[in-house]
């Protein structure tokens, strides 16, 4: 008689195995928020912020989120510049892409999918579920930081909507969520950890990369598609945001598929 | 009742390496088999395939009324797996790792095997498995194997890797057996593994060459018999014996080489006045060679 497989489980397990990277990276999250909204006060009027928005190049302009009456002295200025494009993006980078590397390839390296492909449960599970598992710890790094955000309006004088802080960080979790759906594809099709990390250091790169390299290559990035030009300002588009969650949904059928095809590396 | 385990012509190739030929098996319920070769003779590609871990170049196996490549995960529902070489996650405690087993499985798990095991490995269960060493974290991988009351228990090299608690091994697959199940290992030391189970299954390059009690597979290669007699020997003692392949005599003591069956050259022996006879058991290596040069596996 077959019986249908036990969902979650898998994803429990790997939520719980990377608490430690979470609590690691949400802290650092947090504190840099906690310097955005400590230092909004001193930079709110001051004479040379836009000038200094004016005479950046226009890709590292765009790159931080600051553009047409948006400048560092805007509260949204601010906010995009230091946090929502740099910090948030990138720290959560370093929880969610290493994350990604370790539930596929990086686990097959050590021996632990022996034990893992074994259990019963199927093979898509292991990538969904861990993926599902990555989206979430990373999810969960961004909370504390948004909080802080949020009483930011009160305490530092942010005076951001807390419905836009929020959504901004919604997207800045959807972005780093793609960038480590690819590379958790490129894992389980191949199962070659070298190719894993090589992707999981390529990815981010490009997709920041193109935002410098000006307008026209900017419109391929994802970091526009989902954070838009100014983040905290403007909100994005809700449309981007879909794309993104399109491909990243692509990418876990494709890699589901793969890894159920391939023999396990052992 | 029908087999636990059919291949049909099983093979594997990685690239152009030839991990298991066109292997035809099956396993009995209740049956404990050994797959016995060298280090790379296919023992573990073998038990990968059962598990589809790796799907077969050609040829097909069935595991607890499931084809590997279609029902996987139906297969490790029923199937007790202890890798040979046991990586567990990190940060994860020995009940937690345990409990991990259990949440696969919509049906309840008899805990009380690990509250007994445990704390012969001087451990608790609240230990971490990185305090663990490889032996002990085998023998947790085996509880966790066991716990599920699997039909089908495979072990890969349970011999070499739980060797330092080799009785409570032995004593846990017992226990198992007693209650019907059947046991699929693997293993390079043919006197253990012979010792342990019911059959044994002799693999060379991928290749079963034969199967059988381990007596039998003896008598199938050339034995080894060093006899010491109480006074010199004739030196064409064992000429009348058709099992005697060759035999040296130097003063009392007769190395002789047997094909076949060793009781009659020991009555021999012992009407001529043997006092000591030692049997020098072949070494995997030796059988299969022997196999290979006598035609016995082709």
């Amino acid at each position: 008689m077959k019986v249908k497989s036990v969902r979650g489980p898998v994803a429990k397990h790997y939520f719980r195995d990377n608490q430690v990277h979470a609590a690691i990276a949400g802290t650092v999250l947090m504190l840099a928020a906690a310097a955005v909204v400590a230092l909004a006060p001193s930079l709110r009027g001051r004479a040379g912020a836009p000038t200094l928005a004016e005479r950046m190049p226009d890709g590292l302009a765009a790159l931080l989120g600051v553009g047409p009456g948006v400048s560092f002295d805007t509260a949204a200025g601010h906010t995009d510049a230091w946090f929502l494009s740099l910090a948030a993006p990138l720290v959560l980078c370093a929880l969610a892409l290493p994350a990604a590397v370790r539930a596929i390839a990086g686990c097959e390296a050590t021996g632990e999918m022996e034990w893992l492909a074994a259990q019963p449960i199927e093979r898509a599970q292991v990538v969904v579920e861990r993926f599902v598992a990555v989206v979430l710890v990373t999810a969960q790094a961004a909370v504390p930081a948004t909080i802080m955000l949020v009483l930011g309006g009160g305490i530092g004088e942010l005076e951001l909507a807390p419905g836009l802080v929020a959504w901004s960080m919604i997207r800045v979790v959807v972005l780093v969520s793609l960038l480590a759906a690819i590379v958790m594809m490129v894992s389980a099709l191949t199962g070659s950890l070298d190719m894993s990390v090589g992707v999981a250091i390529a990815a981010p790169i490009v997709a920041f990369g193109l935002i410098l390299g000006g307008e026209s290559s900017a419109r391929l990035s994802p970091v526009r598609w989902v954070l838009g030009e100014t983040p905290a300002a403007d909100g994005g588009t809700t449309i981007g945001v879909l794309m993104a969650v399109t491909i990243l949904a692509a990418c876990m059928l494709i890699g589901s598929a793969g890894f159920q095809r391939r023999d396990i590396i052992l | 009742m029908q087999p636990v385990v059919t291949t049909e012509g099983l093979t594997k190739k990685f690239g152009r390496t030839k991990a298991v030929l066109d292997l035809d098996l099956t396993l009995e319920p209740g049956e404990y088999l050994a797959l016995v070769g060298r280090p790379d003779s296919g023992k573990s590609t073998i038990l990968h395939l059962l598990l589809d871990l790796v799907h077969p170049t050609s040829g097909r196996a069935r595991v607890v009324g499931f084809e590997t490549t279609k029902a996987a995960y139906q297969i490790h529902r029923s199937v007790g797996w202890v890798p040979a070489h046991v990586v567990p996650p990190r940060r994860v405690t020995i009940e937690g790792w345990l409990d991990r087993t259990r949440s696969y499985r919509r049906s309840e798990i008899d805990g009380s095997l690990r509250t007994r095991v445990i704390p012969q490995l001087d451990a608790a269960l609240t230990d971490n498995l990185s305090e663990l060493s490889q032996a002990e974290l085998g023998l947790v991988a085996l509880v966790g194997a066991l716990q599920k009351e699997p039909e089908l228990l495979l072990l890969d090299e349970a011999i070499i890797g739980m060797r330092a608690h080799e009785d409570l091994l032995e004593e846990l697959v017992g226990e198992y057996r007693s209650h019907g199940g059947t046991v699929l290992m693997t293993s390079r030391d043919l006197a253990k593994a012979g010792a342990m189970a019911d059959h044994v299954g002799l693999l060379d390059s991928g290749d079963l060459i034969a199967r059988g009690t381990i007596d039998e597979l003896r008598q199938l290669g050339r034995q080894r018999l060093e006899i010491v007699f109480e006074s010199d020997p004739r030196e064409d003692i064992f000429e009348a014996s058709p099992s005697v392949v060759g035999a040296v005599v130097q003063g009392n003591v007769a190395r002789v080489l047997v094909h076949g069956k060793t009781e009659p050259v020991v009555e021999i022996a012992r009407l001529n006045g043997a006092k000591e006879i030692i049997l020098h058991e072949s070494g995997v290596d030796e059988l299969v060679a022997d196999l290979r040069n006598l035609g016995v596996a082709s």
